[in-house]
């Protein structure tokens, strides 16, 4: 097939292709046709007419003489004079004349050169006969004249002999005639059915040859746009390695190398993005661990101090060394919460996970928490699935210990963790708690944010953030629906292929 | 190998243009513009002989009609224009003028024999072929050759009265006429026969308009007559009845123009049993008449009460409208319309038409159409003697 440099020249090379096999179709038919016409008018134009004169011609003569006949022994015939007049001054020249024409065209065989002489030249003589007898007898009275009847008599016995002739020699070219019609309608017939049958072979062949080149050309253009398609779904996928092969020089060919160039920026930068996020996550993890020594120092230092001077302390100093103390853990708190952040899917490896065993240990680990608010943990049949355990265990333990944290006061926690099968495996861990204003909702997820004061519930702010990454390490999302005072659910999907 | 490729890529692309182009071409020079050739026809519509004008004026327009409609796109559309002579030679030159101004006619279809005499002359100068579908005689033959007669012989239809007297054994006639060519050439071919048989036979001629003839016929009852040949128009139905009221029994006979209406009226009756010369669909191709007569009811609701003036102006008008339709075909640029048709319609040999299979003669006339005797019986009914 062709190489193109555009894809214009490929799509006006399909429809050129398409054109002239039409057009050839077009001109077959045309001259396949017009060979059948020549024929058809051959017979129509030269040959019936013939017939039909010869028909006319031998009617006219056994009429004119029948009309003579008559004329010679009727006396009341005005009618009769003018029907032989009409014959012998307008249709008998006529003949003659035609039958002239046919003796000088080119194919009349000499044989019938003498039919026809000899047919003209008695016409000629009946129509002076003719002639003769109407001026013979005119009037009533004529017909009393019996030497006029005698000779008119004896003209018409001459009258016969021409008509005679004439009906021989007629019938002679007449049958050379017809059976020249017959061969030809014949042969026509044969032309044509032939004819049908080239047109019909040659059409299906046009077709099929119409049909290759159509898909060959569109195949040719489809082909490299669904590979292109294929590859940007990939890089949709995050398969910043896809590849597609540049076929041709056209247009899509040019697509698709920049398509490829494109894809290998976009991986490099991947890359990049990646690796500055494994320095981070390394900066925190270390920025983290190496933060928790001077504070467990400040905190034993600031314990001893409590132990062994507690009574030399005024009340001012007592007060600023319980301060101390306080913000010394929170703080050690908050950088435990971001050395676990950061630890988050660094070292775990894919299992399959029994959600239902899962739920029971996370309900045995919050036993404590469950008895002191005497709240309610309905945990509902839950899948098996692939994923992270100690990540999923930490997910759904955080969820569980907000819905209870965050309960109405005097009213005991009701906890519901459930999961239903929606592309992949959506859970759910629905509370009666105090729930979260609408313009929250999204803010909850960002690490340290807190919506409550220390003094109301306790935290670091950190916990949805972890639930937050571990959510996307199963390549889903988490999110949440509340209504204040009534109850807050939290979902997050997990993927089946991770 | 690969400039191959583009060389044939190319070849494909420019002959997929060049095709469009051609085809574009072909369709272009398909479209070509529609000849119109406008004819003319110039007959009493009024005043006087109308049976001459009026049907046939119908029946060359229903002979366009049907042509127009069947004609293809490589034929000429004919258009028709209708003038009113009142039949007077005197008002044949100012229509035709007129014609000739307002529509360029080429072709002029002419009842009066007077009038194609007065206009032939200018219409030879003008290319312009002329037919006369009504009359077919010696004096239009010494016309110049732009002048066709598609019509029955005067001096042949004329003759049959005469012959018909002979017959009847009649030895005095009075022959009157009006004074146009026709009727006047009518006249002397019917007395020059008559003279031949030794029969007393005296011509004579009334001016235009007359219609008290007492005085004359009063003297021709003295003189005894055997018979009375009226050829003329509807004053004549005025003499008829003088003479009947003057108790003249001899046989009357008439020209080819006695079923006027107004002729009968006229007669008050009178002209019952007279005998003339006509023609009716029985004399020509009868299954082609009555095609004509059908068509000519459906279109004007109506039967023209003297068939023979339309059934020739049909034939008349089909016959010339049967070569125009080659006119693109065998006309040369280079030859004068006129010199074309005239040579066309000269090599007509045999034409089927509804009068009868027609051929004309070298010198523009007719052959083909011959007429009858008849009876007049009462009001526009007739019987065939001969």
């Amino acid at each position: 097939m062709f190489k193109f440099k555009k894809l214009k020249n490929k799509i006006l090379t399909g429809y050129g292709l398409f054109l002239i096999i039409i057009v050839i179709q077009v001109l077959l038919s045309f001259y396949v046709n017009k060979k059948a016409e020549e024929t058809h008018n051959k017979l129509t134009q030269e040959v019936k007419p013939k017939v039909n004169l010869l028909d006319r011609y031998r009617n006219a003569n056994r009429v004119l003489l029948l009309l003579v006949n008559t004329k010679v022994v009727d006396a009341n015939s005005t009618l009769l004079t003018n029907k032989i007049k009409q014959i012998s001054e307008v249709d008998f020249p006529y003949f003659r004349e035609e039958l002239n024409h046919i003796k000088l065209e080119k194919n009349t065989a000499s044989l019938h050169h003498q039919s026809i002489d000899s047919i003209v030249q008695n016409t000629l003589y009946f129509e002076q006969n003719a002639k003769k007898i109407s001026d013979l007898l005119v009037l009533t009275n004529d017909y009393k004249n019996q030497k006029k009847i005698e000779e008119a008599k004896s003209i018409l016995t001459k009258s016969a002999t021409n008509s005679t002739s004439i009906d021989r020699g007629l019938a002679f070219l007449q049958r050379h005639y017809n059976k020249e019609l017959e061969e030809g309608f014949t042969n026509l017939s044969e032309r044509l059915d032939n004819s049908s049958r080239i047109l019909l072979v040659s059409t299906l062949i046009f077709v099929l040859l119409g049909v290759f080149f159509s898909l060959k050309i569109t195949y040719s253009i489809t082909k490299p746009l669904k590979n292109l398609m294929e590859g940007a779904k990939g890089i949709t996928k995050g398969k910043f390695t896809s590849r597609v092969s540049v076929l041709g020089k056209d247009e899509i060919a040019e697509l698709s190398a920049i398509f490829n160039q494109m894809s290998i920026s976009l991986n490099r930068s991947f890359n990049d993005i990646k690796n500055k996020n494994k320095e981070l996550e390394q900066f925190t993890y270390i920025a983290s661990h190496d933060l928790q020594e001077p504070l467990r120092t400040l905190i034993s230092f600031v314990d001893l101090l409590d132990k062994n001077y507690n009574n030399q302390f005024d009340e001012f100093g007592q007060k600023s060394l319980d301060y101390i103390k306080g913000a010394s853990i929170r703080m050690s708190n908050l950088v435990k919460g971001l050395l676990e952040y950061s630890r988050i899917g660094s070292s775990s490896e894919i299992t399959t996970i029994n959600c239902n065993q899962l739920l029971q240990d996370v309900k045995s680990d919050l036993t404590v928490a469950i008895e002191e608010s005497n709240a309610t943990l309905i945990i509902e049949e839950l899948p098996e699935l692939k994923g992270y355990e100690t990540e999923l265990r930490l997910l759904f333990q955080n969820l569980i210990s907000n819905a209870i944290k965050y309960s109405k006061p005097n009213v005991p926690p009701v906890v519901r963790v459930f999961a239903e099968e929606r592309k992949g495996w959506t859970f759910a861990v629905e509370d009666n708690g105090i729930g979260i204003e609408k313009k929250h909702l999204k803010r909850i997820f960002i690490i340290f944010q807190r919506l409550h004061h220390m003094t109301e519930y306790d935290g670091t702010g950190i916990g949805l953030a972890h639930c937050n990454k571990i959510a996307e390490l199963h390549k889903g999302a988490i999110w949440a629906k509340s209504v204040p005072d009534v109850g807050s659910t939290f979902y997050f999907n997990i993927s089946r292929k991770l | 190998m690969k400039r191959n490729r583009v060389n044939c890529q190319k070849l494909i692309q420019k002959g997929s243009v060049i095709t469009f182009f051609f085809a574009f071409c072909i369709f272009y020079s398909c479209q070509e513009n529609e000849e119109i050739i406008n004819v003319g026809y110039i007959g009493p519509l009024t005043t006087r002989a109308t049976d001459l004008g009026i049907a046939p004026a119908k029946a060359i327009e229903l002979a366009v009609e049907e042509y127009n409609n069947k004609r293809s796109k490589k034929e000429p559309k004919i258009k028709l224009f209708v003038e009113d002579d009142q039949w007077e030679k005197n008002n044949a030159m100012p229509a035709y003028k007129k014609l000739r101004k307002e529509h360029q006619i080429k072709v002029l279809f002419i009842s009066n024999t007077d009038g194609t005499i007065a206009i032939s002359q200018q219409a030879k100068e003008d290319n312009v072929i002329v037919v006369n579908p009504c009359n077919n005689d010696s004096i239009l033959n010494k016309l110049n050759n732009n002048v066709f007669k598609i019509a029955k012989s005067t001096e042949e239809a004329h003759s049959v009265i005469a012959h018909r007297i002979i017959e009847l054994n009649l030895k005095k006639v009075l022959i009157l006429h009006y004074p146009n060519d026709f009727m006047t050439l009518g006249s002397a071919t019917c007395a020059k026969i008559l003279t031949e048989h030794g029969i007393e036979n005296t011509v004579v001629s009334f001016e235009k308009g007359k219609t008290n003839y007492i005085k004359e016929f009063t003297e021709y009852k003295k003189e005894g007559y055997d018979a009375f040949v009226f050829f003329g128009y509807k004053e004549y139905g005025f003499a008829m009845k003088q003479a009947r009221d003057l108790g003249i029994t001899a046989k009357f006979f008439g020209s080819t123009v006695l079923l006027q209406e107004d002729y009968y009226e006229n007669s008050q009756g009178a002209i019952n049993g007279t005998e003339f010369v006509f023609f009716t669909p029985e004399s020509g191709n009868y299954v082609l008449a009555q095609e004509f007569l059908n068509a000519y009811k459906l279109k004007y609701k109506e039967t023209p009460f003297s068939v023979w003036p339309p059934m020739q102006a049909y034939d008349a008008a089909n016959l010339v409208f049967n070569e125009l339709k080659s006119y693109r075909k065998t006309k040369d640029n280079n030859i004068k319309f006129d010199d074309w048709l005239r040579n066309r319609l000269l090599n007509v040999r045999y034409y089927e038409g509804v009068c009868g299979n027609i051929s004309i003669k070298n010198n523009g006339a007719s052959s083909g159409i011959y007429f009858l005797l008849f009876k007049y019986t009462s009001k526009g009914k007739y019987v065939n003697i001969k």
